[in-house]
């Protein structure tokens, strides 16, 4: 774990990779749903046709077309102009953003301590990984209540080791703003691109949602991976205690057991209604629990979201 | 005493065991009130759902939280109910949670006359504690008992009916029979109440009476029919059979009794004068009843002055079930002045407490009057003092004077110490003044005896004017009666025990002028209620009234003690009539030192605050100063615990202070009562008196729990709740108490 490390030591970036993830997640294309628009050949269909080395389709040949295009065996054998489609296979633009708040340092019971922001930043780093492995440009934004530090995308051989090392070096000490964040990123990307969201989304919904539509305006693709603590899905708690908030100022005294059933209520009600929101706005939202292993959490969404796209 | 907390006030039978799991009901408080302040600290980031579902469900928990918390103490309190065994407040609630408990109420007979050891050896107390013993042991730890000792005044031995036990077991075993006498309807009484009070807690009550069924134990004092007797106690004893029947309760008799039980014993001994003189004969009268089938020819009476023989006195045949009284003289025996013991004895029988009989005795050289006369004539004139006749009476001018009087006038009697005398005389005087009447007053509380005249010199209505219960009569304007027509005594109206010896020497032809009494004068006397008449006038108007008041008597005539009035001091009757009505007003000689068993001892207390006594068998008893209350004023008392033990008391150096004898005239009667007479005594089916039985019953099938089923149903009620509550509490977390303390946005 190289977060609370001094960006000044040294960084192990493989840390962030285990073997088992990276080979798994190599195995799987990541495709976007949308059709993204790029400059180098790779595996993401262009939406635009014409130009691209894969055959798509003839069309007559009319004024203004490029004879270049013209197909001449075609017209050998039916003494007809047709112009040659071709369909162009443009790289992905990924974007992950990730939530650095205070709220993502919960490290839950685990032995030795297993943030948040620790799952966050390994679920960025395997996904940045696989993209500039595939040609893709990445990008990061990391995030509390306002963007700290922004990267733009680019599939430059040293972009993954920045990346890494920004990862590594932001601790996130304030409250969450998502939706201001969202807003801003949807101002930034000005390429339509794959915006990978991984924080616990423990902001105010609305602002949330309001935040995604802006992306979903701007004609972004987005995916949302919320990154819970196993103890925040299942409050497993049964002796008084006094939690205190990470982000705001408050404690709170109870005897466990007697709210979970609240709590989980609360905290249900507020994931679903983000969930249908995306769900409403085309956007996958997906619950990863810090407890299971991310070379297991991360091939499953992956594989699912090919099945969708294919 | 097995259970001295009031089971009436908890109804359980470990009251104690109760309070002490009733007080840790605190348990759960505690821990609440300490989880208040116990608690680990834990960062969260998912803070505002928390909050927000506390906000929403800050009421519940707390409801829940109150109503767990009286979940948890009723659980305990339920445990605590049941281990200590809850007795239900009603037969129906007894009958719904199980079969309820059965409560016998032991009545039994610890009277002296349980102690008569008959040939066979076996005494009927004896007998009936074995039976009793027996039959605690069968019991299989279920039912219920109380057992009412039936001794005069000896009190419950289990006032709260309690389980059975081998407690219970070991405090039969540790009964002795008392020298008490019987008091058996007061007894049944007290188990008709029980049983009454019991009746809805427990599903059946039944009454035991163990009892020797004696003639005595119905209160009939010879004899063995007490039907045949109309002071006998049966219809007492019924009223109480009947109360226990209708608290619902079944009665039955167990008789323990020797159907051929012989008892001789002294059921009466007391001097025939009140005051013993020395040198002087003693006059005793003396009962004994002969209590067996067959009659008893000379039967020796030893009698015993101060431990030494005095004489003997042999009676003649004594019939079966009868009583047989004499009076018997002792010639001399007495030398000096001071305390005495005197001591019937006869063969000791089957029952020997009863064999002998002892009196404490105080001997006086004369018994002394203080004559204050309010017309003391002039001797130079020839003129006599209204007391002459009556202080020639009391002393004649022969040797050996019972009396011996000193008359003073009204002027000199606040300066005279009433204590030394027996008898003050007053004589045609004024009522004395407020504090005369004080002293009188004391005097007469004492034990002494208070004589009035009235006389020409004084109104006799001013002493009607006295306030106070002192004058047992009220007296009317004086009277005249015609010269030709003197008011006259009426002989055989007035009191035959005064009049008797007078009429039969009249009817032996011996001149005594009783019925030449002529009465001139007199102050009607107007008797208060309870005062006694003993001398009459012609047309019922009294002339001598006598009323107790405290210790002493108040003695009033309607005429002068002299000729002035009346010819009575002239007739040869007045000399033995004026012994006869001294000897019925003066107090006898020690009576307050003749104790029955249970009775304490009283006695003024001389500069002293404590008086240990020794009594029969080594038996020390100490008299300690205790303040008496009583309707007149309080004062200080040296007052003895109740005397238990038959016998005389003395000081340490031998002077006797009290005699303690048992109630042998009410108890002594050992004639058995058949089954079927007592059946009728108690006003029961003959089939309820069980004769000579082998065992007391035990109802087996009946005997359950103390409580029935109901100690358990609240033990497993009160697991149950605990079981639940802790399942529940794994299961749904809702079900859980929660504590809540202030923080920056609760």
């Amino acid at each position: 774990m190289a977060a609370g490390k001094s960006p000044t030591e040294a960084v192990n970036y493989r840390q962030y990779l285990d073997p088992k993830v990276l080979a798994k997640i190599g195995a799987l294309d990541i495709r976007a749903r949308l059709i993204m628009e790029g400059f180098i050949s790779g595996m993401h269909r262009s939406p635009y046709k014409g130009f691209s080395i894969e055959f798509a389709q003839h069309r007559p040949y009319t004024s203004g077309d490029d004879i270049k295009f013209i197909d001449w065996k075609v017209f050998g054998r039916t003494d007809r102009h047709y112009i040659k489609q071709y369909e162009e296979e443009t790289n992905l633009q990924v974007m992950l953003v990730v939530d650095a708040s205070a709220s993502m340092a919960y490290s839950g019971r685990s032995d030795p301590p297993w943030r948040k922001y620790d799952h966050a930043i390994s679920i960025a780093a395997s996904l940045a990984y696989a993209a500039l492995q595939q040609r893709d440009s990445a990008g990061l934004a990391v995030y509390d209540s306002r963007i700290r530090r922004i990267i733009r995308p680019s599939n430059n051989s040293r972009q993954w080791r920045i990346m890494i090392e920004e990862l590594s070096a932001t601790v996130g000490e304030q409250k969450t703003d998502i939706g201001m964040v969202l807003d801003q990123i949807a101002e930034e990307i000005k390429h339509r691109s794959l915006v990978i969201l991984i924080s616990d989304l423990f902001d105010d919904a609305d602002r949330l949602i309001k935040g995604v539509r802006h992306l979903r305006y701007r004609r972004h693709d987005l995916i949302c991976l919320q990154v819970l603590d196993h103890d925040e899905l299942d409050f497993p708690f049964n002796q008084t205690t006094m939690f205190k908030g990470l982000e705001e100022a408050s404690e709170l005294v109870v005897e466990p057991q007697a709210l979970r059933e609240a709590y989980l209520k609360e905290i249900t009600e507020h994931n679903n209604r983000i969930r249908d929101a995306c769900h409403q706005l085309r956007v996958d939202c997906i619950q990863i629990d810090t407890s299971v292993p991310l070379d297991v959490s991360l091939p499953n969404f992956l594989a699912s979201r090919a099945t969708r796209m294919s | 005493m097995l259970e001295s907390f009031p089971v009436a006030v908890l109804p359980f039978v470990s009251p104690w065991l109760f309070a002490a799991g009733a007080a840790s009901i605190s348990i759960p408080v505690i821990i609440h009130l300490l989880n208040r302040r116990r608690f680990k600290q834990k960062p969260w980031a998912a803070m505002q759902f928390l909050i927000a579902a506390y906000r929403r469900n800050v009421r519940r928990l707390k409801l829940q939280r109150l109503l767990l918390l009286l979940l948890r103490c009723l659980a305990l309190l339920l445990l605590a109910a049941g281990i200590a065994q809850f007795i239900p407040f009603s037969r129906g609630l007894a009958a719904l949670m199980g079969n309820g408990s059965r409560l016998t109420i032991v009545v039994w007979n610890n009277a002296y006359p349980m102690g008569y050891v008959p040939a066979s050896g076996e005494s009927p107390f004896r007998r009936s504690r074995r039976l009793l013993k027996s039959w605690s042991e069968q019991l299989n730890g279920g039912q219920w008992v109380a057992i009412i000792g039936a001794a005069q005044g000896s009190g419950p031995l289990l006032e709260k009916p309690v389980p059975t036990s081998p407690s219970v077991t070991h405090l039969i075993a540790g009964q002795k029979v008392t020298q008490r006498g019987l008091s058996m309807a007061p007894a049944l009484a007290k188990a008709a109440s029980l049983a009454s009070t019991w009746r809805k807690r427990a599903s059946s009550v039944r009454v035991w009476l163990v009892s020797d069924d004696t003639a005595s134990d119905f209160g009939c004092r010879t004899g063995y029919d007490p039907l045949a007797h109309p002071s006998a106690d049966v219809p007492a004893v019924r009223r109480a059979v009947q109360a226990i029947k209708h608290a619902g309760a079944t009665f039955r008799v167990f008789d323990v009794g020797c159907p051929d039980a012989a008892n001789m014993a002294i059921t009466h001994l007391q001097f025939s004068r009140p005051a013993v003189l020395t040198g002087h004969d003693i006059h005793v009268r003396l009962t004994l009843l002969n209590s067996s089938r067959q009659a008893e020819p000379n039967v020796s009476v030893h009698f015993f002055i101060d431990g030494v023989s005095a004489g003997q006195q042999t009676f003649g045949v004594i019939r079966s079930d009868e009583s047989m009284t004499s009076n018997v003289l002792l010639p001399n025996p007495i030398h000096m002045a001071g305390w005495h013991q005197l001591t019937a004895r006869i063969a000791i029988d089957g029952l020997p407490i009863d064999n002998d009989r002892s009196l404490v005795f105080k001997a006086e050289r004369a018994i002394k009057v203080l004559m204050v006369d309010g017309r003391p004539g002039d001797p130079s004139q020839g003129v006599l003092a209204s007391t002459a006749w009556l202080e020639a009476a009391l002393a004649p001018a022969v040797q050996g004077n019972r009396f011996n009087p000193q008359r003073i006038e009204m002027t000199e009697l606040p300066e005279v110490n009433l204590r030394h005398y027996a008898a003050v005389v007053l004589s045609d005087v004024d009522p004395p003044n407020a504090s005369g009447l004080r002293r009188l007053t004391a005097f007469v509380r004492r034990g002494g005896t208070l004589m009035i005249y009235p006389g020409g010199e004084v109104n006799p209505s001013a002493w009607s004017q006295l306030g106070g219960n002192l004058l047992p009569a009220r007296f009317g304007p004086r009277v005249h009666t015609p010269p030709r027509r003197p008011q006259t005594l009426d002989v055989v109206r007035s009191a035959r025990a005064i009049m008797a010896p007078f009429i039969a020497a009249q009817g032996q032809g011996i001149h005594t002028g009783i019925y030449h009494i002529a009465i001139g004068q007199y102050a009607p006397l107007f008797p208060r209620p309870h005062a006694d008449v003993l001398l009459t006038m012609r047309g019922g108007i009294p002339l001598l009234v006598v009323g107790n008041f405290g210790m002493g008597k108040v003695a009033m005539w309607g005429t002068t003690c002299d000729t002035q009035w009346t010819n009575l001091p002239a007739q040869p009757s007045f000399l033995p009539l004026i012994y006869r009505v001294f000897d019925g007003v003066l107090t006898p000689s020690g009576q307050q030192r003749n104790l029955l068993v249970g009775q304490r001892l009283m006695l003024r207390p001389h500069g002293q605050a404590s008086l240990p006594l020794l009594g029969p068998h080594e038996r020390q008893v100490l008299l300690k100063e205790q303040l008496v209350k009583t309707r007149h004023a309080p004062h200080i008392q040296l007052t003895s615990p109740t005397m238990e033990l038959a016998g005389v008391y003395k000081t340490a150096s031998g002077t006797p202070i009290a005699a303690v004898n048992v109630d042998a005239a009410g108890n002594s009667n050992l004639a058995h009562v058949p089954a079927a007479l007592a059946a009728s005594c108690f006003g029961v089916p003959p089939d309820r008196i069980i004769s000579e039985p082998v065992q007391l019953q035990a109802n087996r099938k009946t005997a359950t729990g103390p409580a029935g089923n109901v100690g358990w149903l609240m033990l497993l009620l009160g697991l149950l709740i605990l079981a639940t509550e802790a399942l529940s509490a794994r299961a749904f977390s809702r079900y859980r108490l929660s504590t809540q303390t202030a923080g920056a946005h609760a």
